[in-house]
C-alpha cells in the first residue's frame, strides 16, 4: 500500500552529503523570506492553461475521470443550512448556508437522509467518513478502521500517474477531535486500516508538484542511495528485535517495517518518474505559515494544477476548521462553536462559517470550471467533486450533509436535491455510486448495500 | 422507519450455540425490564404473526456475544431513542416505561461493548510518546524537545502510553530521522562544554522606555506649539496631512496620556505596566542543560483590586506562569520562577504584563471600568510597577546527562581529554556505547553497529567532517525501532514470569518518571521483592515525578477538552489567559498533594485543603501567604468552605461549561465519569442539541430540566443532572455565585437535588457528602486508570481479579493516593509482561 509523503527539499538537501554541514541555523531559523503571492483577502491566482502535459509521453484524447472528496470536520448549522425539500434548486432555491453556491445551482446535488451506519464518534466527522467502517467494532480491538474509498479508486486507476493519491489535511491546532475531524491523519486509511498522514501545508504541496532542482536524476539518486542505506542499517535493528517479539507485538512492529517500506516506494517511484519533469512553478513557494481561508485557496489552486498536469487522479482534503474560524474573525473554538445550541451570537457564527464554507466550496467549482483540461475542455467536466463530513449538526451522525459536482460522473445529472426515500441509507452506497462513476468495477464497498438509483436519475 | 439489518433468523436462532463465555455476555439485568417491554409494545409487529424488518422479539435469546449482536442491539436501542418505534399509531409505552427499558439496555449493550473489545490483557508494544520522547532525549543529552516539535502518534483516546492507539507511517520516520539530527547538531552544540559559571543579568525596561516617552512627548509638544503658530503640516514635519489630522485628533492617548505617565513618581527608576507600557521584557542566552531564575523588582501602585496584582509572564511559544507583586512602587520586593528551556530555544526571552485578558490588548480601559467602575477616570491608572527584570544561570541539575558520561568517562565534560573525539579507531565503540544507552541498555546486533559504523566512514570518506558524520549517525539511532519502541520479549517462553530486570526496570521508570531508569535503577536486582519494593519508593520520591503526574493527570482529567472551550473575556472579565493555565495547574498540583502526603483518593470528591497561587486564591476570595515565588502553595480551607476537592476547581468547573455558560450536564457526566467510575454512554447518534423550547428567558436549571421530559432522555440524564444541579453555585468560570441573571432578573441558584438511588442532597457540600458514600468506585476508577497509563493498554473485564486484589489491600487505609500508585507498581499484572 503506498501512501505519497510530502519530501521536503531541505531534509535531502541536509542528508546530501555534497551540501556543506548544516549549522544550527539552518536548522531552527530557515526562515527564508518568500514573497507571499496571496494576501489575505485577495485570493486571485491565475490559473495556468497548461498545453501540454507533465508526463509528456503521450498525447491523450479523452481525459480521465478525477475524484476529489473534501472534508469538513464538524457540520452545519441545524435550521439553515439544510434544505427541507426535494427538487431542482432552480425551483425550490437554496437555503442561507448554501446561498454562496447560487452560480452553481445546477451543477450540485446535495443528497439527504445518508447516515454512515458503523459512525459512533460525535467528534469524528472524518474517522469513518470514506471508510464507513464501524471503528470500535472489532472484537479485541478498541479502534479499527479500514481502507477510505479514495485509496480503493487509487488501487485500481492511480497508478500511471506520478501520485497514485494525494492526501491532504491540516494541522489543527487543538487537535482533530476539537475540529470534528477525530483521530486520523486525513480522511484516508489504507488498506490496514491504519491513517494515511496527509500533506498539511500549501508549501509542502507545493513542493510536492512542482519542479525543482532536487528533481534532477543525479540528485535523486545519490540521495536514494544514501536514504536506501538507512533504511537497510534500521531494519538490521528492527529484524534483530522482532525475533524476541510476540505475534501480536511483531504485527505492531511491521508497521514500523510498512513504514519504511513507504519511504522505499516512494524513492522508487520518484525514480520512475525522475525523467519526466515536473511542471515548472506558476506560482511563488507559499509562506510556511500560512493557515485557514488562506491555505485552503492555496490547496484548491495547487490540486487544480496537480489534476490538470495528471499528477494524480485522486485527491482527499480533510480542510483546516480551527484556523479558518480564526481567519474570519471569530473567536470561539471549533467545538464551542459547534455546541451553538440557542446562544444567537454562536449561531450567527456558525451561518458565518457554513456561507465561508459554501463560498469557498463554489470558488473551487469557480477554478474547475475556469481550468482546461487536456482535450481543452472543462477540468470541471472531468471531476467528481464530493463536500461534506460526518457530522450533520453539533453531534449528530444520522443524515450526513452531503454535497456533489463536477461532471466527471456521467450518469449523475446535477442541480438537485434528493431526499433519499429511506432513513439512514447507508452513506457507503453514495460511496460505491461514486467509485463506480469514477471507473472502479466494484460492486460492493465497506457495509454498502447497493448503489443510490435515484443519484443516476 | 429505518430498517433492521436483514437476518431473517434474528434473535430466534442466531444464539443456537451458546458458549461457555455466553453467561459472562447475558443480559440478566436488561432482561428483567426490558422482556415485558418488548412482549407490550413490540411482538405484536415484531413476533409470530408478523416479523416486519425481518425482526421478531417473541423469542429473545439474551446473550450478547459477538459485535454483530450488540450492533442489533445498538439499532434497536437507536429506534427507541429516535422514537421511530414504536409507530405513532401501535399502543405508546409511558415515560417510566419506556427510561426504564432504555436505562437497562443502554447499560447492557455499553457493557457488552466493553467485554467484547477485551484482547486477553496483552500488551501492545508501544512507541516512546512525546513526552516520553522528550524525557528520554533529556536522559541523554540534558535538554528536552517541545511537544510541538516531536511527530505525532496520532489522537490518543485514552492515554499516550497505549500502544494499540498508537501508529507509525512513513512521514513518522523521516520525521523521526529529521528531529533527531536536530537534536544531535544541538548535543554537539552543549555537550562538548564544560557547565558554565551563574551569570546575572539585569535588565532595567525604563531605560528604553521613558526616554521614547520622553522624546516622542517632547516631539508632539513642538508640534503642537506650531500649529499654534499657524505652521503647515510641512513644517511642523508631518509626513503629509492625514497623518497631522490623525495625529491631532488622538491628542489626548498620544500626547496626554504619556504626559499624565511621566508624572508618575519614579519613572526614571521602572516602567508602569499600562496602555502607555503594555509589558516589560528581558532576554538572554542560555545554556539548555540548565534552569534559569526570572526575577522581577516590583510593587502595586495604590490599593487595587487583588486581581491586578498578578503579572503574567510568557515568552514566544506559551505562558510560563504568573505571579503576586509585593511591595510599592517606592519600596519595591522580588518575586521569582523557575524557567528551562528546550531544544532550539537557547535564547530565554520573558515578558511581562499585567494579567489582564488579552482581548485587552489594544485599551485596558474597557475592562479597568468594568473592574473598578468607571469612577477614577485619571488614565494611565497603572497598578504594576516593574522596577527590573534579572534572569539568572544556569543552575545544573545534579549528575550530567548520559552522553556526556560517555565522552568524558574520566572527568568533567569538556575539561578533561576524551578518548573518543575524534579517534577513528575509538569511533566503532562510541557508536556502540551512544546505541546501547539509547535502546535502554538493550544490547544492538553487532551487524546494526557496523552498519552504522560504515555509513559513519563513507560520510568521512566523502569529506564530511568527523562531528557532522556522527550526527548522521546519532540521528539515525534515534529513528531507530529499539529507540522508538519500548521492546518487551515475547512473554510466551515463559508465562506469567515477572519481566526481566531490563525491561521491568524500564516499565517501571517510564511509568514513575516517563523517562529511562537511571544507572541505579538498572543495577538493582528487580527479582528481590525487597529491593524492587524500595526502588519503587525512591522513583516516586524523585523530582523526575512531576512528569508522570503532569502526563497522568492532564490526560486522565482531559485537559484537551478543557483547552477547547472558548471563554468570552469581554463578558467574564475576571478570566484571563493566566488563570486559564494557573486552572490546570491547580490540577496537577493538587494531584501532587495526594501522593506527596499520601491522602485518601475521596480527597477528589472533597479535601480540606487547596493547591493554589495568588491569582487563583484571587479567585477563589482566598487569602494566600506570599511566598515570593510562582510555586503553588498548600491553604487549608475554612470549615464553611464550598471548595475542596476536584468537583470544584476551575478547570474542571470550566470544563463543564460551554465557555458562555455552566452545563449541569457536563459536570454531571464529568463527575460520573471521573469520580463514580460510572461514565454515561455517549449521546444516541440522533439527538439534537438542547434548545430552548421557548423564548421566554429560563435558568439554567430549568433548561436542563427540558431533557427529563422526554423519556429518551430522561434515562440518562436524571443521574448526570441531578449532580451538576448540585455544582450550579458555581458559575461558567468556577467562580461562587448566589443568583444568575434569567433574562433581567437575578434569580436565586436552586442547587439541590436527588440522585436515582433516592439520595437527596441541598448543597454543594451535602452533594460532596453523598458522594463520598461512593468512594470505593472512586478507587476503582483511579486504580483501572493507573493501571491502563502504567501498562500501556486498557483494563479490560480479565483484569477484574487483579483489580480487585489491589482495592482489597488498599481499602483499610482508605484508599491513599501515592499506596495506589505503590500497589500497581507492586501488582503481579505490572510486574510480568
Amino acid at each position: 500500500m503506498f501512501s505519497f509523503v510530502a519530501k521536503h527539499p531541505r531534509l535531502w538537501q541536509l542528508a546530501t552529503p555534497t551540501t556543506s554541514s548544516p549549522t544550527v541555523n539552518q536548522f531552527f531559523n530557515d526562515r527564508r523570506t518568500r514573497r507571499s503571492f496571496l494576501h489575505a483577502g485577495s485570493g486571485v491566482l491565475a490559473i495556468p492553461f497548461l498545453e501540454t502535459l507533465a508526463s509528456g509521453e503521450k498525447a491523450v484524447s479523452k481525459p480521465p475521470t478525477r475524484s476529489i472528496f473534501l472534508g469538513g470536520g464538524f457540520g452545519f448549522t441545524k435550521d439553515s443550512f439544510y434544505p427541507t425539500q426535494a427538487g431542482r434548486f432552480a425551483d425550490i432555491g437554496l437555503t442561507d448556508g448554501l446561498k454562496p453556491l447560487e452560480r452553481h445551482q445546477n451543477d450540485i446535488t446535495m443528497v439527504s437522509n445518508l447516515t454512515n451506519v458503523g459512525a459512533t464518534n460525535p467528534h469524528g466527522g472524518s474517522v469513518s467518513y470514506l471508510t464507513g467502517a464501524n471503528v470500535a467494532g472489532t472484537p479485541g480491538k478498541r479502534f479499527h478502521n479500514s481502507i477510505s474509498c479514495d485509496q480503493v479508486i487509487a488501487q485500481k486507476l492511480g497508478q500511471d500517474t506520478r501520485f497514485p493519491s494525494l492526501t491532504l489535511s491540516a494541522n489543527e491546532p487543538d487537535g482533530g477531535s476539537n475540529a470534528g475531524h477525530g483521530p486520523g491523519l486525513s480522511l484516508a486509511w489504507d488498506v490496514a486500516g491504519n491513517p494515511i498522514p496527509g500533506i498539511s501545508k500549501p508549501i509542502d504541496l507545493f513542493y510536492t508538484i512542482f519542479a525543482n532542482p532536487n528533481d534532477s536524476r543525479e540528485a535523486l539518486d545519490a540521495r536514494l542511495k544514501k536514504k536506501q542505506s538507512i533504511l537497510d542499517v534500521v531494519r538490521t535493528n528492527g529484524t534483530g528485535m522482532r525475533h524476541s517479539l510476540s505475534k501480536h507485538d511483531r504485527d505492531k512492529l511491521d508497521e514500523y517495517f510498512t513504514g519504511i517500506r513507504q519511504v522505499e516506494t516512494g524513492l522508487e517511484r520518484q525514480a520512475k518518474w525522475a525523467d519526466t519533469p515536473k511542471p515548472r512553478a506558476t506560482m511563488d513557494a507559499p509562506d510556511e505559515g500560512i493557515t485557514g481561508e488562506q491555505a485552503i485557496r492555496l490547496m484548491y489552486d495547487m490540486m487544480i494544477i496537480a489534476l490538470q498536469t495528471d499528477a494524480t487522479r485522486v485527491i482527499t482534503y480533510r480542510q483546516p476548521v480551527g484556523s479558518l474560524l480564526t481567519g474570519m474573525g471569530i473567536n470561539l473554538k471549533a467545538h464551542s462553536l459547534s455546541h451553538y445550541g440557542f446562544s444567537q451570537p454562536r449561531i450567527d457564527a456558525s451561518q458565518q462559517r457554513d456561507r465561508k464554507c459554501s463560498a469557498l466550496f463554489a470558488h473551487f467549482l469557480d477554478r474547475l470550471k475556469e481550468a482546461r483540461d487536456m482535450d481543452g475542455s472543462r477540468l470541471y467536466d472531468n471531476c467528481i467533486v464530493s463536500y461534506g463530513t460526518n457530522l450533520r449538526s453539533g453531534h449528530e451522525l444520522k443524515n450526513v450533509p452531503a454535497i456533489l459536482s463536477g461532471g466527471g460522473a456521467k450518469q449523475i445529472p446535477h442541480g438537485r436535491h434528493i431526499m433519499l426515500p429511506k432513513a439512514d441509507t447507508p452513506l457507503a452506497n453514495y460511496w460505491l455510486t461514486l467509485m463506480q462513476q469514477a471507473g472502479v468495477k466494484q460492486n460492493q464497498f465497506s457495509h454498502s448495500t447497493g448503489i443510490i438509483p435515484e443519484l443516476l436519475a | 422507519m429505518k430498517m433492521l439489518l436483514p437476518a431473517v433468523t434474528f434473535f430466534l436462532a442466531a444464539f443456537s450455540q451458546l458458549d461457555a463465555l455466553a453467561a459472562d455476555h447475558a443480559l440478566p439485568h436488561a432482561r428483567k425490564s426490558l422482556a415485558p417491554f418488548l412482549n407490550t409494545y413490540c411482538v405484536s409487529c415484531h413476533g409470530v404473526q408478523e416479523q416486519n424488518g425481518q425482526v421478531r422479539f417473541d423469542n429473545v435469546q439474551w446473550q450478547i456475544t459477538n459485535n454483530d449482536h450488540a450492533q442489533r442491539w445498538q439499532d434497536v436501542l437507536d429506534q427507541l431513542n429516535g422514537g421511530d418505534m414504536p409507530p405513532d399509531d401501535a399502543k405508546q409505552p409511558s415515560n417510566d416505561e419506556l427510561s426504564h427499558a432504555l436505562d437497562a439496555l443502554t447499560g447492557a449493550v455499553l457493557e457488552a461493548r466493553r467485554r467484547l473489545t477485551d484482547h486477553g490483557g496483552e500488551v501492545t508494544l508501544r512507541r516512546l510518546n512525546k513526552r516520553e520522547y522528550s524525557n528520554t532525549v533529556k536522559h541523554l543529552f540534558g535538554f528536552g524537545v517541545a511537544p510541538d516539535d516531536i511527530p505525532d502518534v496520532g489522537e490518543i483516546t485514552s492515554f499516550d502510553t497505549v500502544g494499540s492507539e498508537q501508529f507509525f507511517s512513513s512521514s513518522n520516520f523521516e520525521a523521526f530521522l529529521e528531529l533527531g539530527r536536530k537534536v544531535a547538531v544541538e548535543s554537539f552544540r552543549y555537550n562538548l562544554s564544560a557547565k558554565r559559571p551563574v551569570k546575572t543579568e539585569r535588565t532595567e525596561p525604563e531605560t528604553r522606555r521613558t526616554k521614547q516617552l520622553r522624546e516622542k512627548l517632547a516631539d508632539l509638544d513642538r508640534k503642537m506649539a506650531l500649529k499654534k503658530t499657524g505652521a503647515s503640516w510641512k513644517e511642523m514635519g508631518f509626513k503629509d496631512e492625514g497623518e497631522m489630522e490623525i495625529i491631532f485628533r488622538q491628542w489626548d492617548s498620544r500626547a496626554e496620556l504619556p504626559r499624565r505617565y511621566l508624572q508618575y513618581p519614579l519613572v526614571d527608576s521602572g516602567v508602569y505596566i499600562s496602555d502607555v507600557a503594555k509589558w516589560a521584557s528581558a532576554a538572554m542566552h542560555t545554556d539548555i542543560r540548565g534552569e534559569y531564575i526570572v526575577r522581577i523588582h516590583g510593587g502595586i501602585n495604590g490599593d487595587v483590586d487583588p486581581l491586578r496584582r498578578v503579572v503574567r509572564i510568557w515568552d514566544r511559544h506559551s505562558i510560563r506562569g504568573t505571579l503576586e507583586l509585593s511591595g510599592t512602587p517606592a519600596t519595591p520586593e522580588s518575586v521569582e520562577m523557575r524557567a528551562h528551556q528546550k531544544l532550539g530555544r537557547s535564547h530565554l526571552g520573558v515578558n511581562i504584563r499585567e494579567n489582564v485578558p488579552e482581548s485587552t490588548i489594544n485599551s485596558m480601559r474597557g475592562y479597568l471600568n468594568k473592574l473598578q467602575g468607571n469612577g477614577d477616570q485619571r488614565d494611565p491608572r497603572a497598578a504594576v510597577f516593574i522596577d527590573w527584570i534579572e534572569l539568572e544561570g544556569p543552575y545544573y541539575p545534579a549528575g550530567r546527562p548520559a552522553w556526556e558520561a560517555i565522552l568524558y568517562p574520566d572527568g568533567e565534560t569538556g575539561k578533561s581529554p576524551s578518548p573518543y573525539i575524534w579517534n577513528p579507531n575509538k569511533i566503532h565503540e562510541l557508536i556502540e556505547k551512544f546505541a546501547f544507552e539509547a535502546f535502554r541498555h538493550r544490547q544492538p546486533e553487532p551487524e546494526y553497529i557496523d552498519g552504522l559504523h560504515q555509513i559513519y566512514e563513507q560520510h568521512v570518506a566523502e569529506g564530511m567532517n568527523a562531528k557532522d558524520a556522527m550526527v548522521e549517525v546519532m540521528a539515525i539511532v534515534m529513528a531507530s525501532p529499539a529507540f522508538l519502541y519500548h521492546h518487551e520479549s515475547d512473554p510466551s517462553t515463559t508465562p506469567g514470569e515477572q519481566l526481566p530486570n531490563r525491561e521491568l526496570a524500564a516499565r517501571l521508570s517510564y511509568y514513575l518518571w516517563s523517562s529511562p531508569p537511571d544507572s541505579e535503577l538498572y543495577a538493582a536486582d528487580l527479582g528481590d521483592p525487597n529491593v524492587y519494593s524500595a526502588q519503587v519508593d525512591r522513583l516516586l520520591a524523585d523530582p523526575r515525578g512531576n512528569s508522570f503526574r503532569e502526563g497522568f493527570v492532564s490526560q486522565w482529567a482531559e485537559f484537551d477538552r478543557y483547552d477547547a472551550i472558548t471563554i468570552d473575556t469581554r463578558k467574564l472579565i475576571h478570566f484571563n489567559e493566566g488563570l486559564q493555565r494557573d486552572a490546570k495547574q491547580e490540577v496537577v498540583e493538587f494531584f501532587g498533594a495526594l501522593i506527596d502526603e499520601n491522602l485518601p483518593v475521596s480527597n477528589l470528591i472533597d479535601s480540606d485543603f487547596l493547591m493554589i497561587n495568588s491569582a487563583l486564591a484571587t479567585h477563589y476570595g482566598l487569602d494566600l501567604p506570599n511566598n515570593k515565588s510562582a510555586a503553588f502553595q498548600r491553604v487549608a480551607l475554612p470549615k464553611d468552605s464550598p471548595r475542596g476537592g476536584l468537583m470544584t476547581q476551575t478547570a474542571f468547573l470550566i470544563m463543564g461549561s460551554n465557555g458562555e455558560r455552566s452545563s449541569p450536564v457536563i459536570r454531571g457526566a464529568l463527575v460520573m465519569e471521573k469520580l463514580l467510575h460510572d461514565a454515561p454512554a455517549p449521546p444516541p447518534p440522533n439527538v439534537p442539541e438542547l434548545s430552548s423550547a421557548s423564548s421566554e428567558p429560563m435558568s439554567n436549571r430549568a433548561m436542563v430540566k427540558l431533557h427529563q421530559q422526554r423519556a429518551v432522555c430522561a434515562s440518562c440524564h436524571r443521574k448526570m443532572d441531578a449532580i451538576g444541579f448540585g455544582l450550579e453555585n458555581f458559575d461558567t468560570i468556577g467562580r461562587w455565585r448566589d443568583t444568575e441573571t434569567v433574562g433581567r432578573q437575578e434569580v436565586a441558584i436552586d442547587p439541590s437535588g436527588t440522585l436515582p438511588s433516592g439520595e437527596a442532597f441541598a448543597d454543594v457540600s451535602e452533594l460532596k457528602q453523598v458522594l463520598l458514600n461512593q468512594q470505593d468506585a472512586l478507587a476503582r476508577e483511579m486504580v483501572e486508570s493507573l493501571l491502563a497509563y502504567g501498562l500501556g493498554r486498557t483494563i479490560e473485564f480479565s483484569d477484574g481479579d487483579d483489580v480487585e486484589a489491589i482495592l482489597k489491600k488498599l481499602q483499610p487505609a482508605d484508599y491513599p493516593m501515592r499506596s495506589i500508585i505503590r500497589e500497581v507498581a507492586l501488582s503481579a499484572l505490572f510486574r510480568s509482561k
